[in-house]
């Protein structure tokens, strides 16, 4: 009697231990990255998780108070050069008036970094905007030095994003100087990415910038990601392999843009239709 | 059966916030080595606690961590499996007149080599698979072992240190 309870009690520890695995691997690959979109119990704890990081977050804050006193000078400068008041009249007396010829087509919303990961093979952060402060999924996010990632996940007060250094993120991008197409790709190196498909007949150097392309309306125009530190030739291969030096640093990054392309939607509909 | 008690409870909410709040910012080597130092919430549970129970702990205790990390399953993965092991690993190493009825797995009871023995197995079956799934590919076998090695160490050193602190002197 006590080996059948005792056979039975190993049965039992063995098809839980099955079910659980098959639980967590099926969670982890599952295709979406993240896989708990749907679920209301998770998207709650979660909130709560991210509004314990924020307490900590605003501690370590507290200690990067000069460096960000540095970077508002910075940004306050370019502002203050893209004033009207500093733009010098060429000729006449010009009225400005609310004309039609322009419109805002990007609006940006400034967002706090709550927690963020840099070694795992998708890194994710959290940020402190949500769904109320009109981030939607697969928006762009930005920082003043350049490109960061994509919106992944959102709720009410908090939104996930997934960010360039992550296997599964790619995008368009050109190389400035040359105006030449690649797509980039990452290479698990917290500071670097590749930019991938630039046929070998591009005439381009070590040093050149490279900037996001427009194509799927995510990013601004001309929003940048670094600067090409490395340029090889593969014998026999058709493309280059080009190592990327990010321009925003991951490792020090706490106030990040998101993107809202007003003509988001336009474009979607547009490119759905034609390409099913 | 010794249960779990307030201690257990207060160590795994500890260890929680202080893995999730604290640590996840305490790479080392450009991410070679990685502490999960909430592993010790695991190994420090009762040495007869039913199996059902463990896996189910471990389960939890994942998940928690998931939910830090926004990685979901993958932690989770990693201490069932390492609740799997547990038993076979501790029925391995027993010592020669077994164990006691509601003995501490502590090094003031059997001794550092026995307290590294079990604590290191462990912690470096939960760090490979963890790594193994986060990348799921052998083709950087090299650099992933290398990986898992230093985490191991990193994560033992903390736990010794931690054990150290709380426990108490009889």
């Amino acid at each position: 009697m006590d080996n059948l309870i005792s056979f039975f009690s190993r049965f039992y520890f063995f098809i839980l231990f099955l079910l659980l695995q098959f639980i967590c691997l099926s969670f982890l690959f599952s295709n979406k990255g993240i896989a708990h979109q749907q679920s209301a119990f998770f998207s709650i704890m979660n909130d709560g998780v991210a509004a314990m990081q924020k307490r900590t977050a605003a501690i370590s804050n507290f200690f990067h108070l000069s460096e960000e006193n540095a970077l508002l000078l910075e940004e306050n400068e370019q502002l203050l050069e893209e004033r009207i008041s500093s733009f010098k009249k060429m000729e006449g007396n010009f009225v400005v008036i609310e004309d039609s010829v322009w419109q805002r087509q990007y609006r940006m919303l400034n967002a706090k970094v709550i927690n963020g990961t840099l070694y795992q093979n998708r890194n994710y952060f959290t940020i402190d905007k949500g769904s109320i402060d009109g981030v939607a999924k697969k928006q762009g996010v930005i920082s003043l030095n350049g490109i960061v990632g994509r919106i992944a996940e959102v709720s009410e007060h908090y939104a996930i994003v997934e960010s360039i250094i992550s296997e599964s993120f790619s995008t368009g991008a050109y190389v400035k100087r040359t105006g030449n197409l690649g797509y980039l790709k990452w290479n698990k190196d917290p500071a670097e990415t590749t930019l991938s498909q630039v046929v070998i007949t591009a005439p381009i150097a070590v040093g050149d910038m490279v900037y996001s392309k427009v194509g799927s309306g995510y990013f601004p125009p001309d929003t940048p990601v670094g600067e090409i530190i490395d340029l090889n030739e593969n014998e026999g291969e058709a493309y280059y392999d080009i190592r990327v030096k990010l321009s925003t640093d991951f490792s020090n990054l706490r106030h990040v843009y998101v993107v809202t392309n007003d003509f988001q939607n336009e474009l979607d509909d547009l490119q759905e239709e034609f390409y099913p | 059966m010794s249960d779990i008690d307030l201690r257990h409870i207060g160590r795994f909410v500890l260890l929680i916030l202080f893995q999730g709040l604290i640590l996840i910012e305490a790479a080392l080597f450009d991410g070679l080595a990685i502490p999960f130092v909430y592993v010790f919430i695991l190994l420090k549970l009762p040495i007869d606690i039913n199996r059902i129970f463990l896996l189910i702990l471990c389960f939890l205790t994942g998940v928690t961590m998931d939910l830090f990390y926004n990685t979901f399953g993958l932690h989770a993965a990693a201490c069932v499996l390492m609740g799997f092991v547990r038993p076979g690993i501790l029925n391995l190493i027993r010592p020669r007149d077994g164990y006691d009825t509601g003995q501490d797995i502590s090094i003031s009871s059997f001794g550092f080599n026995w307290f590294f023995t079990f604590s290191f197995s462990l912690i470096f079956i939960h760090h490979l698979y963890l790594f193994l799934l986060e990348f799921f590919s052998f083709s950087q076998f090299p650099y992933t072992l290398l990986k898992v090695l230093l985490s191991s160490i990193y994560t033992f050193i903390l736990v010794f240190l931690i054990h150290l602190i709380f426990s108490r002197k009889s």
